[in-house]
């Protein structure tokens, strides 16, 4: 791990908000009586040091893609700040962005529909140069960049639909590397990929971390996935984050119910250690941030909710060491996951006599 | 122990394509038991999808069965007329998929759908009453809140695991004795998808539906099934209990895939990827598919093809486990080169 706490944070978000307008055209605005605003990104604070890799989760519609879109300059913020290295990214305009979107990048989330399908890679791979008006002598070569994401050398002349799922993310990927940048925002990586393309892209994905000193931010609601690559983990829900900490301390001592409830869910590949696993499912479904409910926004599906969290919003308390959780509770609940310990030797038992 | 319900013995596919004939299923044989969960998994391209729709003679337009055998319930799906073919899909194998939105019909709401499904499996003759009636009972019992209401509303109305439950309802209608779940939980987020994996084993349990769930996530089918089938390029390298597949997994390709998922226990080493790829079906290997991916792999295995064998509970196409081979010509168990858990 290359994080180095004494240096300041590379990236700082401070009530980042994302607001979109609710209206999405002529008639729906006429016949939508409650008109109003989309509250994506609802205050949204954390820092990110240099080489470290924080990890994001929540349900799908939390906003996590918003949020990284939003720092990376590519939705609008409301309000708020996120600044890189000290420099404010909120508010700057296409050219002021130029020589910052060298320095911080991402792979989006569908890299079949953030590939051009009318270029072959080759193309793909030297457009963000040309975007970006790179002076030739900064450039790396197609064969650099493939190679350096595992491609050969015949993927080039390819169409992105003659890519396999783990090579287009591959090309993204690469696409995203070959301005050198310092952060990468990585948006689901692994999503849709068989176990095999996921752990090579996860490999590629921390080998460059280790020779590039890369600093990433982790997207995506595999909670394997961030265990295995996070130092620190930030969980989501409605636009706001309810809990931020150390990816250790998260999966071993989770302080807020909706990462409790995240991780119940979370399939294990072990029979032993699933025996009425899905009993503790989190039931309903995540608000819509539309409307998002009163006081705790997890309260309608929290099974330790009380009158307070009906009425009072929790404030993000700062525990100190970038930990930080809001609920109204948490101190006097213990949401530490059972041991499996006991169920995996009675289940052995049973496998035992059973043979 | 219940009866087969499901017995698929040498099943073979083809596809037709301009670049030639693709085998995408070889010597497939596999059983379903009555009440059974079993799970199929594999890297993307091992024909997992092909197996389920060949099951129910839905594949592609120029796929085609060209051996082998499905038995369900007693009668050979081959010999089935057109007509009964219909009735067995629906009321005998029912299938969801995984992507709902494009197998919902967004223009016609959610119970005109459900009545048309109904009427499609020879129920036309019950009033529309009725099968509204039937369609908000079968909704309500996926978890669809106030079904009475949003019978009305149209597939967009509703979240992807809303869309995902009414799948599951639909192919619930007529009560299958076995659903066939291709990936159906792959395009949701962690909790809608332990609520979907957790409503199918309610399923299970309640009307004793047999499950074939199809899945190239190792967490879900530990989760739910009680046998595994792993395929690889179009055959099932090893077949047998859940907790023998995951305890003492006997083919290399079983070890290479459990080896390589993610998980915080593994937090700073280097997965273990499996090196290359699937093979393509228009260029195979003559002997065994995995071989210029094993760790194991010697002369015999690059020459000839493993047949299935019946090891330790589990059924395994390896030649580790022939013990009708030289020892000299036999490969070596040598795990400590290989990827996967000791
Ligand atoms: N352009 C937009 N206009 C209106 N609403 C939007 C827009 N983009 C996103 N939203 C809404 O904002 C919320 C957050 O969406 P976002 O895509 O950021 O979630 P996410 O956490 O990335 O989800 P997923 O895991 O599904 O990718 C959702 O309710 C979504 O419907
Ligand atoms: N209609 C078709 N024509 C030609 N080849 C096909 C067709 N459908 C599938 N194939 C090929 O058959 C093989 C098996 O495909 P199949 O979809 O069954 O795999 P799968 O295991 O379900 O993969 P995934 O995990 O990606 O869904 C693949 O090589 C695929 O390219
Ligand atoms: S504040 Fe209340 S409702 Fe919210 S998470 Fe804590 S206990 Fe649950
Ligand atoms: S038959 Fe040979 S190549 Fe194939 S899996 Fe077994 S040892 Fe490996
Ligand atoms: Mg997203
Ligand atoms: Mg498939």
């Amino acid at each position: 791990m290359t994080a180095d706490p004494q240096s300041g944070p590379l990236l700082s978000v401070r009530d980042l908000r994302t607001f979109f307008s609710d209206r999405q055209g002529v008639i729906a605005r006429l016949l939508r009586r409650k008109s109003g605003e989309v509250r994506a990104v609802d205050g949204v604070s954390f820092d990110v040091v240099r080489g470290e890799t924080l990890g994001l989760v929540g349900e799908s519609g939390s906003g996590k893609s918003t949020l990284a879109r939003t720092v990376m300059g590519l939705v609008p913020a409301t309000g708020g700040s996120a600044s890189l290295d000290g420099r404010e990214l909120v508010g700057l305009r296409r050219r002021e962005w130029r020589p910052l979107r060298r320095r911080i990048q991402m792979i989006f989330q569908d890299p079949a529909s953030s590939l051009s399908p009318r270029f072959r890679v080759s193309f793909l791979l030297r457009e963000p140069y040309v975007i970006n008006k790179v002076p030739p002598d900064q450039q790396a070569s197609v064969d650099e960049l493939l190679d350096m994401v595992g491609l050969s050398a015949e993927q080039a002349n390819k169409y992105p639909h003659e890519l396999s799922g783990g090579q287009a993310r591959r090309v993204s990927i690469a696409r995203a590397l070959a301005l050198h940048p310092e952060v990468l925002f990585a948006d689901e990586p692994t999503a849709g990929l068989d176990v095999s393309a996921a752990a090579s892209i996860l490999n590629l994905m921390r080998d460059l971390r280790d020779r590039l000193g890369l600093t990433y931010v982790l997207i995506t609601h595999d909670l394997n996935v961030v265990g295995y690559f996070a130092d620190r983990i930030a969980v989501m829900y409605v636009g706001q984050l309810v809990e931020i900490g150390l990816g250790d301390r998260i999966l071993a001592h989770p302080r807020h119910p909706y990462t409790q409830a995240l991780l119940a869910c979370a399939p294990v590949p072990d029979p032993h250690l699933n025996e009425g696993h899905l009993d503790n499912v989190l039931g309903g479904e995540i608000p819509s941030p539309h409307d998002p409910p009163s006081g705790c926004r997890f309260h309608p599906r929290c099974k330790y909710a009380d009158p307070r969290c009906t009425d009072e919003v929790p404030r993000l308390e700062d525990l100190g060491e970038g930990e930080m959780v809001a609920c109204h509770h948490w101190r006097r609940l213990d949401l530490t996951p059972q041991p499996p310990v006991e169920a995996t030797a009675a289940a052995a038992a049973v496998a035992q006599t059973t043979l | 122990m219940s009866d087969p319900l499901l017995t698929v013995a040498g099943l073979e596919v083809v596809y037709h394509t301009d670049a030639g004939t693709l085998p995408a299923l070889s010597d497939v044989c596999f059983e379903v038991r009555e009440g059974q969960i079993v799970g199929v998994v594999g890297e993307s391209g091992c024909g997992k999808s092909t197996l389920g729709a060949a099951l129910l003679r839905l594949l592609s337009p120029n796929g085609e069965i060209v051996g082998g055998r499905v038995m369900f319930a007693g009668r050979d799906l081959a010999s089935l007329s057109s007509g009964e073919l219909r009735k067995v899909r629906g009321r005998g194998i029912a299938t969801v998929f995984q992507d709902p939105l494009t197998s919902l019909n967004p223009t016609f709401t959610v119970g005109q759908q459900m009545i048309d499904a109904e009427r499609a499996h020879g129920q036309g003759r019950e009033s529309k009453d009725v099968l509204r009636r039937r369609a908000i009972d079968a909704l309500t019992r996926v978890g669809i809140p106030d079904a009475a209401r949003r019978i009305r509303n149209h597939p967009h109305e509703f979240s992807g695991g809303m869309r995902q439950r009414i799948m599951i309802a639909i192919a619930l209608l007529h009560e299958p004795s076995l659903l066939i779940a291709d990936e159906a939980t792959s395009a949701l987020d962690v909790t809608l998808e332990a609520q979907i994996l957790k409503l199918l084993k309610e399923i299970n349990a309640s009307h004793g539906t047999a499950i074939l769930l199809i899945s190239h996530n190792l967490g879900v089918i530990a989760e739910v099934c009680e046998r595994v089938v792993v395929m690889y390029a179009g055959r099932a390298v090893e077949e047998g209990d859940v907790y023998a597949i995951f305890d003492r997994p006997l083919h290399p390709y079983t070890r290479a895939l459990l080896a390589a998922v993610p998980s915080p226990q593994h937090r700073g080493t280097t997965l273990a990827a499996i090196p290359g790829r699937v093979p393509s079906l228009l260029a195979l290997p003559p002997g065994c598919k995995y071989a210029d991916r094993c760790a194991h792999a010697v002369a015999v295995c690059f020459a000839r093809e493993p047949a299935s064998l019946a090891r330790g509970g589990l059924r395994v196409r390896c030649f580790l486990y022939d013990d009708s081979l030289p020892a000299a010509d036999k490969p070596r168990a040598d795990w400590a080169k290989a990827p996967g858990r000791a």
